[in-house]
């Protein structure tokens, strides 16, 4: 039993580093991530004038490119994983503690929105409201509070029959007591769990729809639309693929590393594998 | 019968709905039907049964968890079906249970302290944080463990500490009727005497009634005066327990008495004997299934033609109740 | 009793050490035992006394890591670990405590009875069915033929230990280990096991170890009884010896508890009014 094994010092460290970088960086370099300089085009990682890991096809400095993209990669993802937390959570609880035909209208609403083509939605949206950052985590924060709305409710029905839930009804508990003070806690696990996979999930999201001219607009970058430039430029400058690929890699598997940590002091009867 | 009557139940009926399948009309179980029981202030009764004989159903229909099909429930002669929910929250005070599997009745999220204080919470608001803490640790010594325990979760603890912070969790409101649903069943023999020697101090201590369900005769020796055998939802035979046990009128009765087990070879093998003699001996008459009779009858070495028609009902005899067609014959 | 034969099974110095773990604490130390053809050992003890793990290791199914030393000797040949794995199921069977969890809910009662049947007579597969059926009637399951389609989940607890037991004997073996056997079933149920297992014993010549916390289960069943505490065999005696005049304290502590809970025994202070 691991019950004393602290949070996994590098992923943390690393992922603050990341988070302070995407502060600062952009802030202490003298390069803008958006104003082309042609005469800086394609440079490789050179110390002296600054550009860290080089410049890209229309001459900007890389590194601040890279910083700002997981800027705007870690906002998107951060807000819509929150959005969709707060709803999903909320209404799984309710749907599965509750149970009957509250739970029947609740779960079918979930159904008729699953069925809803997410592309065409977010075109819709983009059409009506035009390509807005807020809109983003809208769209994506709307569409995924679905699946936790399911795993939630999947576990509170399973929650509702234990004895200690039993016992909170014997102790006088209101049923909205129950689901504040024992539900909740004890879906810290699975939500901290779901959390950790949902951020990645919505970055990828975000690039694909940045990939398909709905997402961020130029020149605001995410990571996401970073990869997708490097990729159509990848025999040329794999460097613009690499760089932005790695990042992301390091921000996923920090994450995960993170959230089966949190897992575990959440869940003190739990064992990580 | 001592004091006035604090818990009253009569003529339970529980059902339990199936599901329909495909075009068949639903239909349902009968879990309980015409229980009555009664219980004074500081009595204490057993209720025993296998699996199934609906024993968790009652305790829980007792307590206002599930919905009655017939007959009531009174709580000091207040018939808590008409009383709206933050009234029945209140007379929760004077009920409490605990549970059979010590862990699964602890949330695993909270620790002891949290545990503990939440009745607190509910029933004696008007107490401080402090307050709630000092009565946490004196319920947990109360008990038999120790205030340092206060900071650790339900896991840390063995299968006997649990069941006791169960029981402190249950008296901390200092409730009128504890209803124990197999509390020692999980635990080791050992283990076992000593969470029901817990539960007598605390009776003797607290004035406290208790309602005792278990499948296993001897804790129920051991703690009370009054048993009630129940078998698929229906009393068989209720009475003081010694009499019972010493000569028990039902061959329901019978039967568990002989199927307990001894602590002595030679006493175990006589046990065996009994429980050959006890076997059932008359299949069930052709043509007869559908009507309802005795539900011991398949299993039952008395079982007469009168048996699988009729069921028998609970009548008077001497100082116990019995429902056998067979019970006044001297056998 | 025949003094050349050797003993069916032999136990010298059996210990095993959990993994990880370097010197001391040993969860078995240093047991020896033995058993005759048609004879029932009982073993007592409390919880995390080492009987279940000594059980284990007879079969050669300790954790793996866990160190083991010690001989085990299957009429009178030393028996390596892989020879354990062929005797397993054919000539020593096991029935565990919980029978909900030691059947597979997935698979039909047929299935699995069969199953133990094809590893070790795979020359008569054809067979495999109606030695099935034998067994569930010879365990005393009614409409047998019924419950072979059946799954776990619909069978009563009772039956599910029954249909455990039948699984056990399907290649006849000469010893069944059993690891409380009776814990979690109902009083009248137990003793239908336990009067099963003795008329096993009578009809079939088949040895027992049986394991257990409860000693009115070893009054019973038990020719010969062995204690156990933290590891190691504290007393050891025939039946009547043991109970007659119990000599460890922790022997004394278990016919204690048994005794007070007997239901032939006087009432205690506080019951019986």
């Amino acid at each position: 039993m691991n019950l004393g094994r602290s949070l996994p010092r590098w992923s943390l460290g690393i992922l603050l580093g990341l988070v302070l970088a995407a502060l600062i960086v952009p802030w202490l370099s003298p390069y803008s991530y958006y104003a082309p300089s042609w005469d800086e085009i394609d440079l490789g990682p050179h110390w002296h004038s600054g550009h860290l890991l080089g410049t890209d096809d229309l001459g900007r400095d890389l590194l601040v490119r890279l910083m700002w993209g997981l800027r705007i990669s870690l906002l998107v993802a951060v807000c819509a994983s929150l959005t969709s937390l707060l709803i999903g959570v909320l209404w799984g609880v309710t749907a599965g503690f509750i149970g009957g035909r509250v739970d029947a209208w609740l779960m079918r609403a979930v159904d008729v929105l699953y069925s809803l083509p997410f592309i065409p939605l977010v075109v819709v949206l983009t059409v009506l409201f035009g390509r807005d950052l807020v809109l983003l985590f809208i769209a994506i924060g709307a569409v995924s509070w679905l699946d936790i709305a399911r795993i939630v409710r999947g576990q509170t029905r399973s929650l509702r029959e234990r004895d200690f839930i039993v016992a909170a009804r014997v102790g006088g508990m209101t049923d909205a007591q129950i689901m504040r003070r024992h539900v909740l806690p004890n879906l810290a696990g699975i939500i901290i769990v779901y959390l950790t996979l949902t951020i990645p999930s919505v970055i990828l999201t975000e690039a694909f729809l940045g990939y398909l001219g709905l997402g961020a607009q130029a020149p605001l970058t995410s990571l996401g639309t970073l990869i997708a430039d490097g990729a159509s430029q990848m025999r040329a400058r794999p460097r613009l693929l690499i760089c932005p690929a790695v990042l992301l890699a390091v921000l996923v598997y920090c994450c995960n590393r993170l959230g089966d940590a949190l897992r575990d002091r959440f869940d003190p009867a739990s064992q990580s594998l | 019968m001592s004091g006035p009557l604090l818990l009253e139940a009569r003529d339970l009926r529980v059902d339990y709905p199936l599901p329909a399948r495909g075009l068949q009309r639903a239909v349902g179980i009968t879990a309980l039907q015409q229980v009555s029981l009664t219980l004074a202030d500081n009595q204490s009764l057993a209720v025993v049964g296998e699996s199934g004989s609906g024993k968790s159903t009652l305790a829980r229909a007792l307590l206002r968890l599930l919905p009655l099909a017939a007959g009531q429930v009174l709580l000091r002669g207040e018939d808590l079906a008409i009383l709206t929910a933050a009234e029945l929250r209140q007379r929760r005070r004077d009920l409490q249970m605990i549970f059979q599997d010590p862990y699964a009745s602890l949330d695993p999220a909270m620790t002891v302290a949290e545990i503990l204080s939440q009745p607190l919470r509910v029933f004696a608001p008007q107490l401080t944080a402090a307050q709630r803490l000092d009565r946490c640790a004196a319920a947990l010594q109360d008990v038999g463990l120790l205030p340092e325990h206060l900071q650790r979760h339900a896991h840390q603890f063995s299968g006997g500490q649990a069941q006791r912070i169960g029981i402190a969790r249950a008296l901390i409101a200092e409730p009128a009727v504890l209803v124990c649903d197999e509390p020692v069943s999980a635990l080791d023999l050992p283990i076992r005497l000593q969470v029901l020697q817990l539960l007598a101090a605390q009776r003797a201590q607290r004035g406290l009634a208790l309602l005792f369900i278990a499948h296993d005769l001897a804790a129920v020796r051991y703690l009370c005066e009054r048993t009630l055998v129940l078998f698929a939802g229906r009393i068989m035979e209720q009475g003081p327990t010694a009499t019972l046990f010493a000569h028990p009128r039902h061959p329901y009765t019978r039967t568990l008495l002989a199927a307990s087990l001894r602590a002595d070879p030679q006493a175990a093998q006589a046990a065996a004997a009994q429980r050959r003699a006890l076997a059932p001996v008359v299949a069930e008459p052709a043509g007869q299934s559908g009507v309802e009779g005795c539900p011991w009858a398949p299993r039952c070495n008395l079982a007469q033609a009168q048996c699988w028609q009729q069921p028998p009902v609970l009548r008077q005899l001497g100082e116990v109740q019995v429902a056998c067609h067979r019970a006044g014959e001297t056998v | 009793m025949n003094s050349t034969t050797p003993p069916l099974l032999q136990v010298n110095a059996l210990s095993v050490s959990p993994a990880g773990v370097q010197g001391g604490a040993r969860v078995v130390d240093a047991v020896s035992l033995q058993v005759q053809r048609g004879r029932i050992l009982g073993i007592a003890g409390e919880s995390g006394c080492g009987k279940t793990q000594l059980l284990l290791a007879l079969l050669g199914l300790s954790p793996r890591g866990a160190r083991v030393q010690g001989q085990v000797l299957w009429q009178g040949q030393a028996l390596p670990a892989q020879g354990a794995a062929r005797l397993r199921g054919d000539r020593i069977a096991m029935v565990f405590q919980d029978p909900m969890t030691a059947l597979n809910p997935y698979l039909t009662i047929a299935t699995q009875l069969c199953e133990v049947w094809h590893r070790h007579r795979p020359g008569a597969r054809a067979q495999a069915n109606s030695r099935a059926l034998e067994m569930l009637q010879a365990v005393g399951i009614d409409q047998p033929s019924r419950r072979l389609k059946q799954y776990p989940h619909q069978l009563s607890g009772g039956m599910r230990q029954r249909v455990m037991l039948a699984m056990a004997l399907m290649c006849e073996p000469d010893l069944l280990l059993a690891d409380e056997p009776t814990t979690s079933l109902d009083v009248t149920v137990q003793a239908q096991i336990l009067d099963l297992l003795l008329q096993l014993r009578e009809r079939l010549g088949m040895a027992l170890i049986v394991v257990t916390h409860d000693m009115g289960v070893l009054a019973q069943l038990a020719d010969e009884v062995l204690v156990m505490e933290s590891g190691r065999v504290v007393e050891h005696g025939s039946t009547s010896q043991v109970f007659a005049v119990p000599q460890a304290l922790a022997t004394q502590r278990l016919l204690e508890a048994a005794r007070r809970l007997d239901i032939s025994a006087a009432p205690a202070a506080g019951g019986g009014t």
